[in-house]
């Protein structure tokens, strides 16, 4: 038995590689003129610094180097040979405003030239804290503008103007509120602060933050849509979202009706059918083929999940809750692996990336918007039609009610699960691929996503298949559509409360039966 | 291979402010999972309640350091009942989405900008510190012992650290074998059992989130002030799942589970990490392979792949007793 599940966990990890082969590693570019040390000096606020003087020095044996950062902040040392070596920063060639922090002072950075490769460090210098900005008027730079910055209990005062760019920066003593001003009679010809915007702002400065400071100027430049059409907009992407959210919602609902397993690992479905699709996709196969290819693929992962792990579980008689934090195990394996292989910046598809989109009346969509709710719609609609009228969506529901039941009347239990998680892994995989046309795909993608499923899976009703359909449109047009009221960096706590209040109200969800869930 | 460098770094890894951090909320974990079956999937909201209970309190508002932290635990138990109202009446794995949803929405406004001026949005909060340092006994110098060094304030917080978690397993050892662990542990076996024998069993689900919630809490100030910075970024889910992986490996309902889980989990991840990047730089692991970023995400990988074989084949984890550990749902 145990021998058994540890072979099929290797299966499963198998599988979850077959995104590694298409993808390939990245190439290294090998080092032909000798072992190298390229580094990079940065302040705290990820600016480059200039002209300071670093010391190379290896970590064994006497061999030491001066070098000097360039306008890009980086410097080149040719070192002897590859090993281990210290990174050293003269404190007095750093620029005003920026210092190197004690502990690189005492120690230097570390740094390490593999061999065969250049190797590479990166310095972080604090920078002082500051109040900086850069004033415009429209596209045209204000030169010689007075900005006076003065701490509130008036310990501090000090102005600047500003540079040839509109550009000033006053750095300041230590944290604490700042007020920042300034004088609109001093303003160039025809300039004028914009109506409804202060002049003089009152801003808290944290520890070694660079904090930006905006004054704005003449008409306001913003395009203002009505409200109306801003909410005709809203309502349609949020229509959009929703529908890849129900894609996703649905295989979690039928995985949890049939098994009674929350399946905290169904994000990592969502990335893996985007990731697939991109490595495919950049790697020259055509959008559509790789699409078809991916379904294939997640089907297969989803049936690999259940053969490989759940099934054996099921049978050694695992309980739930250990087999719910099994998928929490899994879905940190499954994120770390795609962040390996993929890095972690956003990636694009190679096709349909840009497209202008189309008017219809008030509301602006790309053909690619338009093509994946279509597909979405369909697919759903395939779904729900079979799960009501033929025999494995009757076997399904049967299972759902009653697993013993349904096995003591015929039905092959085990055969209906499978054939959940491969549909579960497909309708994943496509809400993954769809989503990653209009959003970009990221290795935590699903992750970010799944508390959102949840949401809309509990909203309709946990298990029902019809509830995560509708509870998943309400979701995504109301995430969408709150933005028009709260900041879109809040838009998913909106969806969370809501999920918390029904389960204070209707816990059985929107469409579930009434039923005592405790 | 420097492994002198490696030993020294993972020595210096488990005598460090992580493992107390996450000592704390393994205890936490261990009161609410180990001992009443509850699925906290939340522990980092508690957690950054705490840092930033401590951290508004005195930074945002001007509070002394023991008014503030006694707000941080008001708004701890606040969190917790706010938690346990709706979800403790429901099944497992409603209690697991909800407080993994909470600690999300709580991330999310200590991140968010609109409220920075609070909180200190995405770059976290600082300047809270001074008043726990002028306590410290330790002269701001650098110590040294054998391979191990570290700073005054760091040796204090780490002292702080662990007198809290001497006193939570103290208190988990004298809780658990009162009358009041008993029913905690009834619970956790058979809810309907001792709901019969008129047990309020939602009463004591509750008391047990607020004061495992407590812990969590204790964790995350120890963050806070190890870092001298309240971030948003510390407490994400990830953090909860690796209080989880630290509690499941040192052993669940197990005085001293979270203890043992957490040197060896930082010992292994820190002893991981350091063994890769000389590997690398050795180059034995050729680079199209790995690099040293990806070094680090290996780590992770194996995380999860550990929590995944602990839970499948080890349950009751290193030290832990399986019979005291029959985790189903219902």
């Amino acid at each position: 038995m145990r021998r058994r599940l540890t072979a099929a966990l290797c299966v499963l990890l198998g599988v979850m590689a077959v995104a590694a082969v298409a993808l390939g590693a990245a190439p290294a570019s090998a080092q032909e003129n000798g072992p190298t040390l390229i580094g990079s000096v940065l302040d705290t606020g990820g600016r480059p610094v200039e002209g300071a003087a670093i010391t190379v020095t290896a970590a064994q044996g006497d061999f030491s180097i001066d070098v000097t950062t360039d306008a890009q902040g980086t410097f080149i040392a040719a070192v002897p040979e590859a090993g281990l070596y210290r990174v050293t920063v003269d404190p007095a060639t750093v620029p005003t405003g920026v210092s190197v922090p004690n502990r690189m002072q005492e120690k230097g950075a570390r740094a390490n030239v593999p061999a065969g490769e250049a190797g590479t460090v990166t310095l972080e210098l604090r920078r002082q804290e500051s109040l900086r900005g850069t004033l415009s008027n429209g596209n045209e730079p204000l030169e010689g503008v007075e900005v006076t910055v003065s701490s509130v209990d008036g310990s501090f005062e000090e102005s600047t103007t500003s540079d040839a760019d509109g550009a000033w920066e006053i750095f300041v003593s230590e944290p604490g509120r700042y007020q920042v001003s300034i004088d609109p009679e001093a303003l160039p010809e025809g300039v004028e602060p914009r109506a409804g915007t202060s002049t003089e702002l009152t801003l808290q400065v944290f520890s070694s933050q660079q904090r930006a400071v905006l004054f704005s100027f003449g008409e306001s430049d913003r395009n203002i849509l009505s409200f109306t059409d801003q909410a005709m907009q809203l309502v349609v992407e949020g229509l959009r979202f929703g529908l890849l959210l129900a894609l996703a919602a649905l295989g979690l609902s039928l995985i949890f009706g049939t098994t009674g397993l929350v399946n905290f690992a169904h994000g990592e479905m969502i990335a893996l059918g985007a990731i697939i699709a991109w490595a495919l996709n950049t790697s020259g196969v055509n959008f559509i083929l790789a699409t078809l290819l991916t379904l294939v693929l997640t089907a297969l992962a989803g049936g690999a999940q259940e053969l490989g792990l759940w099934r054996p579980l099921r049978r050694r008689k695992t309980g739930l809750v250990a087999m719910m934090i099994v998928t929490i195990g899994l879905s940190i394996l499954a994120r770390f692996l795609f962040l390996y292989l993929i890095g972690a910046q956003p990636r694009s598809y190679a096709d349909y990336v840009t497209q202008a989109g189309i008017q219809f009346g008030p509301v602006s969509l790309a053909p690619r918007d338009i093509y994946s709710m279509a597909i979405a719609l369909i697919v759903l609609i395939g779904v729900a039609l079979l799960v009501l009228f033929t025999r494995i969506g009757k076997a399904m529901r049967a299972v759902s009610d009653n697993p013993s039941l349904a096995a003591a009347s015929g039905i092959d239990v085990n055969r209906v699960i499978l054939f959940v998680w491969v549909t579960g892994g497909s309708l994943a995989g496509l809400s993954g691929v769809l989503l990653g046309l209009s959003q970009q795909v990221k290795f935590d993608m699903g992750f970010d996503l799944l508390l959102l499923v949840f949401a809309g899976v509990i909203l309709g009703g946990l298990g029902t298949a019809f509830g995560a359909l509708a509870g998943s449109l309400v979701v995504g047009l109301f995430v969408t559509v709150s933005t028009l009221w709260i900041p879109s960096e809040l838009k998913n706590v909106a969806a969370l409360a809501v999920l918390i209040l029904i389960l204070l109200i209707r816990p059985q969800g929107l469409l579930g039966r009434s039923e005592r869930v405790g | 291979m420097d492994w002198g460098l490696i030993f020294s770094n993972t020595l210096n890894a488990v005598v460090g402010w992580e493992v107390v951090a996450y000592c704390l909320a393994a205890i936490g974990l261990n009161i609410h999972f180990g001992y009443t079956g509850l699925l906290n999937f939340g522990q980092a909201g508690f957690m950054a309640v705490g840092a930033y209970g401590v951290a508004m309190g005195v930074s945002t508002f001007g509070l002394g350091l023991g008014w503030a932290f006694l707000w941080a635990i008001g708004f701890t138990v606040l969190l917790a009942l706010l938690l346990g109202i709706p979800t403790l009446r429901l099944r497992a794995d409603y209690l697991a989405i909800v407080t993994l949803a909470a600690a999300e929405i709580l991330k999310l406004f200590f991140r968010s900008a609109s409220l920075s001026e609070y909180t200190g949005g995405s770059d976290g909060l600082q300047g809270f510190v001074n008043e726990f340092r002028t306590f410290s006994p330790f002269p701001k110098t650098t110590y040294e012992l054998g391979p191990l060094t570290t700073s005054g304030n760091t040796l204090w917080v780490i002292t702080v650290g662990w007198a809290m978690v001497a006193i939570g397993l103290l208190l988990v050892w004298l809780l658990m074998r009162s009358p009041w662990g008993r029913v905690l542990k009834g619970i956790r076996e058979d809810e309907e059992a001792v709901r019969s024998l008129g047990k309020n069993v939602f009463a004591y689900k509750m008391q047990s989130l607020i004061i495992g919630g407590m812990f969590g809490a204790f964790g995350g100030m120890i963050f806070a002030f190890a870092q001298a910075s309240a971030n948003p970024d510390n407490f994400s889910p990830q953090t909860t799942f690796f209080a989880y992986t630290i509690l499941i490996l040192g052993g669940a309902a197990r005085v001293f589970g979270p203890v043992a889980g957490a040197v060896i989990f930082w010992a292994s991840l820190v002893f991981i990490e350091n063994f890769l990047f000389s590997a690398i730089a050795a180059g034995w692991v050729p680079s199209a392979i790995m690099d040293s970023t990806q070094a680090s995400q290996v780590r992770f990988i194996l995380v999860g792949l550990v929590l995944m074989l602990l839970m499948i084949f080890r349950p009751q984890g290193i030290f832990g007793d399986k019979r005291e550990l029959q985790l189903d749902a219902r």
